[in-house]
């Protein structure tokens, strides 16, 4: 084959291309002109041999484009420069341009060889592109949505802006791998993460998750989905997904749930103090009117009966309002303590003293037990009188009312550091393990668990009340059958 | 002479019903719970009426006793008056054809309701009494 046919095959392949093709002359004149030329700018070759190139340069590229072509005269290669040209109709033409310099057997550059590719559908592609990634972004932002795809080939994984400004995590600062993902997850959460990365990478099925992130030191919640990518094929080829900071939705749930919940806290506990008071007040006018019916029916009975058993109805009399007053005393007693109206007159007073007189003073009550004070002469609390009175008071009848008549109850002390525990024992039924710290409790009422007389159910929650603003302690301690202690510690006076 | 069986867990309630009906010539036997009540009925069969405590813890309740008796055959069934300190009218709809008096009670209300009820005895026995006597002539 003779290069003059290796010179037209190689004419006929460059006359059918695409891409414009076209020569120049030393001098800069145009001496040849391919097909796609005359396609791509519209002129016929006719039109442009012997002219300078200086005619398809527009615009920004008129100064630029004939320095080109003078820089690829001058031995120079250009390589792959985008520009513009115009066509013959006077559009622009966005071309990408290679020239290549022509050079004789002593390699003195007789002319160049300039290709020029359209490239305005990449440019355009290109623009869309840019749109739409501008446009992704800025969706991105504005619901704080982030993306990510994780290849399991390259073992890459690419954060969207968004999810840069979600994690905190500079791109520059990202190592772009799964564990660098994992990182960034809270410690308590990645592992699940991870987990669930794996398995949407082994059986496709998408995942989703609420997360922990930790941001510049603040904890934030992300919403996290993803699902696998396949080739095509079916193989998986990556997971793909989208993160959102949730952190907002999540404080304003908590604080949803939280408000819900002390709403409900406090309806409950209104609907349970209503229906306390509604127990209380039909059980305290229960008992107020037991006694009251005995001072009515013997009132009646008083100039009825015989001389000789007048002194006994009078006495009766005197014990039920006796017992009315201090049903009365107790619930007054009840009321101050819970609105904190109690001033205590703390003095230094000997305990025996205290319970002698207690005990003398209920001798109504007490009148059918047999009552041992083993209490020492020396002892002293430091306490308010009138509150040790109610405490010793309502300790005893407590004892009187639950054990038998017949029965003895002791009244001790012992010392106890820096406190002095006071105990009542009786010889009743005793109280059930799980009751032991209920008869503490506001209305608890005994009488169904422990055998013995009804009551209003305050008597013990005073004694624990008054204590407390000793800063002693009040409990119980019983052997179901062998009677019940009631303790409690008063500070100690001073020696 | 009417029995009376007071069932009350307050001795001092038992002493004032006592008294009182003792003043009206009845005689008075004592319970001072639901269990003491159904042995004392159980025990003797001439107690013609019952005054019932309802609230006697931590044994039987009045309405419990109630209950017992109205097992009894109609005959061996004395009249029964429920005492109570709750102020319900629930309460009074349960205690039926039973009497019912709400502590505090005044004298005349706790008599008044005894005569009545021993007027009504009276007045059924009356008519057994000649019932029986008819009986007897046919």
């Amino acid at each position: 084959m003779s290069a003059t046919d290796d010179v037209a095959r190689l004419g006929a392949i460059l006359e059918d291309w695409d891409d414009a093709i076209f020569s120049h002359d030393s001098d800069g004149s145009i001496c040849a002109w391919s097909r796609g030329a005359e396609r791509m700018y519209g002129y016929p070759a006719d039109e442009v041999v012997g002219r300078s190139p200086g005619f398809l340069l527009a615009g920004d590229s008129l100064t630029n484009g004939s320095s080109l072509f003078d820089r690829a005269l001058g031995g120079e290669r250009v390589q792959h420069v985008e520009t513009e040209h115009r066509r013959r109709d006077g559009l622009p033409v966005p071309v990408s341009l290679t020239i290549a310099p022509i050079r004789d057997a002593e390699g003195n550059v007789v002319g160049t060889t300039a290709v020029a590719r359209d490239i305005s559908e990449a440019r355009h592609a290109q623009a869309t592109l840019a749109a739409s990634e501008a446009r992704l972004n800025e969706g991105e932002a504005l619901s704080h949505v982030g993306t990510w795809t994780f290849d399991v080939a390259s073992g890459a994984m690419q954060w969207s802006a968004e999810l840069h400004r979600i994690t905190g995590i500079e791109p520059v600062d990202f190592g772009g791998t799964i564990d660098d993902h994992l990182a960034a997850v809270h410690d308590g959460d990645r592992d699940l993460v991870a987990k669930l990365i794996s398995t949407t990478l082994a059986t496709t099925d998408p995942f989703e998750v609420t997360h922990r992130l930790q941001r510049n030191g603040e904890l934030r919640h992300i919403y996290m989905r993803g699902t696998a990518v396949n080739d095509g094929a079916g193989t998986v080829i990556g997971v793909r997904g989208i993160a959102q900071d949730v952190t907002e939705q999540h404080r304003a749930n908590d604080a949803i749930r939280a408000a819900y919940d002390r709403e409900h806290a406090a309806a409950e506990e209104l609907r349970v103090a209503a229906a306390m008071k509604d127990d209380f007040l039909s059980i305290v006018s229960h008992e107020l009117r037991t006694p009251l019916t005995s001072i009515i029916g013997f009132t009646a009975l008083l100039d009825q009966v015989s001389e000789s058993d007048r002194a006994d109805v009078v006495e009766r009399i005197a014990s039920n309002a006796a017992e009315m007053q201090r049903m009365v005393e107790r619930l007054l007693d009840l009321t101050r303590l819970q609105h904190g109206g109690i001033q205590l007159d703390i003095a230094a007073l000997p305990l025996r003293g205290e319970v002698q007189r207690r005990v003398h003073e209920l001798n109504g009550v007490l009148k059918s037990h047999i009552i041992r004070i083993a209490v020492p002469h020396d002892v002293t609390v430091d306490a308010d009188k009138d509150a040790l009175s109610h405490v010793v008071t309502n300790l005893l009848t407590n004892a009187a009312k639950f054990s038998p008549p017949g029965t003895t109850i002791h009244v001790d002390s012992r010392r106890d550091g820096s406190d002095v525990v006071v105990m009542v024992s009786d010889e009743g039924a005793g109280v059930a393990p799980e009751m032991r710290d209920k008869v503490f409790d506001q209305f608890f009422q005994a009488s169904a668990s422990r055998g013995g007389q009804h009551g209003a159910g305050v008597g013990l929650s005073i004694v624990r009340k008054y204590v407390e603003l000793h800063g002693g302690r009040a409990w119980c301690e019983s052997e179901p059958g062998h009677g019940a202690t009631f303790l409690f510690t008063l500070p100690a006076s001073a020696a | 002479v009417t029995t009376i069986l007071v069932v009350d867990d307050e001795p001092d309630i038992r002493l004032l019903l006592r008294m009182t009906l003792n003043l009206a010539s009845c005689e008075v036997v004592e319970a001072e719970s639901g269990e003491g009540a159904l042995d004392m009925l159980a025990a003797r069969d001439d107690i013609d009426i019952v005054l019932l405590d309802v609230r006697m813890p931590p044994g039987l309740t009045g309405w419990e006793v109630l209950e017992r008796i109205g097992e009894r055959p109609t005959d061996a069934r004395p009249q029964i008056v429920m005492l109570s300190a709750f102020d319900d009218a629930k309460e009074r709809a349960r205690a039926g054809n039973a009497g019912y008096l709400r502590k505090p009670f005044e004298q005349a209300d706790l008599l008044g309701t005894i005569a009545d009820l021993r007027q009504d005895q009276a007045e059924r026995e009356g008519t057994r009494a000649e019932g029986a006597a008819g009986g007897r002539e046919a």
